[in-house]
């Protein structure tokens, strides 16, 4: 599994041109990506195939590839959809400390997640652009209210 | 075997091919054009599991690569006099690799069937090239009058193929060694990561194309390479170098030693060129089918070649020792 994180920060850094030092010796690429992986707390599964991975801790490993990329704008289509609280926790902490120079879009239909992150909203309703504002703004919307935040009945 | 999480360390085990081959030099004299022939076999499997095994890349038109070295070798030689052997040798790779990067540039932007089916038909046109220009290649009947000078001036071609032997050895643990450091570094990471998921590849910035090109032509050089060195050892070139059948062959020789192990281009040829000899011997008409026998139980019974399922047993084995051992606590 650290592979699939150490491919993306090798091709990041141009070393996977190299063709004569074993890979497992590029330390700069390996040590990179064991401590991205401490900090979605993958550490323990470092040697474990992605395939025999729960679901939500495979998740985390696309994550981990993404942030080794060191993008300067992420976009998510919901993170933490099928992934368990406990991991689906720290998916929230890993986004909230990365660096503020980053871009991060965001789509996603759990509310809590979208209130706790969001610096700006944007409420599609069938494919069209509904509201767009600050979170304060959206949460007083009454539209908003009506098909998102409501109470259980659907439009 | 490859990546950011494997040992590169040599075991111990992989001084045993060398080991073998050292023995079979001096205890089997009178095989050793035969030698020589699997070692050169050996050396053209193991460029077809760089790009087959670890990239991922399908062909059936590798013949092409050893064919065309084949011929650089034996054309130079008996057309145009030049017999220095390492002379020919990188004529033959330049050739091999002019073709690798030309014609992968053209057939790598497919990929399965398609791909599969391009590869056919370059060694295809290759071999019907070879076929039609007898003034050069001596067509249907073959290229005779190839000569090879004495190795750095010393060490004279005999007949009995000890000098062959050593130095298809001496070339093919050079092929092995350039292989076996590029498996285990980023590089060969990389490759094993396209063969996997080529979309994750292209979406981590690898430039996917070019990389697979960059292979498919240190692969060809090097089949180009084992295409001169059987030219040099047989001192005759025919066109069974070229085509569907050589090429098929090879991909028998490594499905039946193992694809993407490395060392099932070791066990591959040696099984597939030994089982050859004894049944041409015997059944001179029907040999193929003792090789079709061959390919069949392994492909049912031994799924990742010979030395998959020899994997399957030593793990079993050990597993056993070791619940032998603790019952027996």
């Amino acid at each position: 599994m650290l592979d699939n994180v150490a491919l993306g920060i090798a091709e990041r850094d141009g070393v996977s041109r190299r063709m004569w030092k074993p890979a497992s010796k590029h330390s700069e690429i390996t040590d990179e990506a064991m401590q991205l992986l401490a900090t979605l707390a993958l550490t323990s599964d470092a040697r474990t195939p992605v395939k025999d991975l729960p679901y939500g801790r495979q998740r985390l490993v696309e994550i981990a590839i993404a942030l080794g990329l060191k993008p300067k704008v992420l976009l998510l289509d919901e993170p933490a959809a099928g992934v368990p609280s406990q991991d689906s926790g720290r998916i929230l902490e890993v986004l909230a400390g990365l660096p503020g120079d980053i871009a991060i879009l965001i789509i996603e239909h759990d509310m809590d997640l979208v209130f706790r992150f969001a610096q700006r909203i944007t409420v599609l309703v069938q494919g069209q652009v509904l509201v767009e504002g600050r979170p304060d703004e959206i949460a007083a919307d009454r539209r908003v209210r009506d098909v998102y935040l409501g109470e259980a009945t659907h439009a | 075997m490859s990546g950011y999480t494997s040992d590169p360390r040599i075991r111990w085990a992989e001084f045993l091919p060398w080991m073998i081959a050292l023995a079979a030099f001096f205890l089997l004299p009178e095989y050793l054009s035969l030698g020589a022939r699997v070692l050169i076999y050996i050396l053209f499997a193991l460029s077809l599991d760089l790009i087959l095994g670890y990239a991922g890349i399908i062909t059936l038109g590798h013949s092409a690569f050893f064919g065309l070295g084949a011929y650089t070798a034996g054309v130079l030689s008996a057309k145009y006099g030049l017999t220095d052997p390492f002379l020919q040798l990188l004529a033959a790779a330049a050739a091999a690799a002019l073709l690798g990067i030309t014609t992968g540039a053209v057939i790598l932007r497919t990929k399965a069937l398609t791909l599969l089916m391009l590869t056919l038909a370059i060694t295809s046109i290759v071999l019907e090239i070879a076929n039609k220009a007898t003034w050069l290649t001596g067509g249907a009947d073959g290229l005779s009058g190839v000569t090879v000078a004495p190795i750095l001036g010393l060490f004279k071609f005999d007949l009995f193929g000890k000098t062959a032997f050593i130095y298809c050895l001496i070339a093919l643990f050079l092929g092995w060694l350039l292989v076996r450091r590029m498996i285990y570094s980023p590089f060969g990471a990389m490759l094993t990561g396209i063969r996997e998921n080529t979309a994750r590849m292209h979406a981590v910035g690898a430039p996917v194309y070019w990389r697979l090109v960059l292979v498919y032509t240190i692969s060809a050089t090097m089949a180009g390479i084992a295409g001169a060195l059987l030219t040099q050892v047989n001192q005759f070139v025919g066109l069974n170098v070229l085509g569907l059948e050589p090429s098929g062959d090879l991909l028998v020789m490594l499905i039946l030693g193992g694809v993407g192990r490395l060392y099932g281009a070791f066990v591959g040829p040696v099984v597939y060129l030994i089982a050859q000899d004894y049944l041409a011997k015997q059944y001179p008409e029907y040999w193929y089918f003792g090789i079709g026998v061959l390919l069949i139980v392994v492909v049912l019974f031994a799924r990742g070649g010979i030395l998959g399922i020899t994997d399957k047993w030593l793990q079993a084995l050990s597993r056993q020792i070791r619940s032998a051992r603790a019952s027996a606590r």
